[in-house]
């Protein structure tokens, strides 16, 4: 008995009868390039601006930190000096002389 | 993998060569994969469609692409996943009976300016058009393109027993419909 893809074979063949239009697989390569260009370049470019903007962000970012951190350590020297002028005031005052002062303005 | 596969892997790998080297991937690799979507999808119009996504699918996917098969295997790959998906929405937006799809076959094929053959190749083109879309692919990749059945495997991801006996169906489905024919 033979086999059935050998009848199949030998009653049609294997030969490809589809075509393509003239030049087709050089026009296809030349304008799959083209549109491959065109489409990496877009690509590149916005890449390109993503990045720019990622740069600023960063930049803003980092700005932002470093006015914060300059801002606390401001504000931790403001109120250490506060706290030395307010023990340097106590300082210079007797204990006994604040005792009286006390005393004799009993509403305090 | 073979001196022309490595040396184009290797310079793939360079970002600076990538996209000429890609270009010379399109050329050596367009006709194969071209026939290989032109046989399922008949028209060419949507062979061309289908060929341009697959090359732009491969370049999208190229960092992923680790060498691990043949760059023809993975071509065959993506461009196969394009075909089914396309006949699939096909499929979707349009609701054809079997036998219309045959006749749209003989139909498609006699209006066509780009097929060649008889009424005796059309009717073929008709048997072949009953198989389901994966065992026509199989049935269009070994009678026609003469892959081996360790080619279908890597390409196709079923095993090769599967495969063989998917094409024997394929084979005995053909048969039958001259056979139906005849009577």
């Amino acid at each position: 008995m033979r086999n059935p893809e050998e009848i199949l074979r030998q009653r049609f063949g294997n030969k490809n009868y589809f075509r393509v239009p003239d030049n087709y697989f050089d026009n296809f390569a030349n304008r799959w390039q083209d549109s491959h260009a065109i489409a990496v370049k877009s690509v590149t470019h916005f890449n390109l601006n993503m990045r720019t903007w990622l740069y600023m962000a960063a930049m803003l970012v980092g700005v932002l930190f470093l006015a914060r951190t300059i801002y606390s350590i401001n504000e931790n020297h403001r109120q250490a000096a506060a706290e030395n002028y307010e023990l340097y005031l106590y300082s210079q005052v007797e204990e006994s002389d604040v005792i009286d002062y006390y005393l004799t303005n009993s509403d305090l | 993998m073979n001196t022309i596969e490595s040396e184009i892997l290797q310079h793939l790998n360079d970002p600076i060569q990538r996209e000429k080297i890609f270009s010379q991937v399109v050329r050596l690799y367009q006709e194969r994969i071209y026939w290989h979507i032109r046989k399922m999808l008949i028209v060419h119009e949507d062979a061309d469609d289908v060929m341009q996504n697959t090359f732009m699918k491969a370049w999208n996917g190229l960092d992923g692409f680790r060498g691990d098969s043949l760059i023809s295997t993975w071509l065959y790959r993506i461009a196969t996943n394009e075909t089914l998906t396309f006949l699939a929405n096909k499929k979707a937006k349009t609701t054809i009976s079997v036998d219309a799809e045959d006749d749209w076959v003989a139909n498609t094929l006699r209006a066509d300016t780009y097929f060649d053959g008889d009424d005796l190749q059309i009717r073929l083109q008709q048997a072949i058009s009953t198989l389901p879309d994966k065992q026509r692919l199989v049935f269009n990749m070994k009678y026609y393109d003469n892959h081996t059945y360790e080619e279908m495997e890597a390409i196709l991801g079923t095993s090769t027993g599967a495969l063989k006996a998917s094409y024997f169906h394929a084979v005995r489905k053909i048969e039958k419909f001259f056979d139906i024919e005849k009577q």
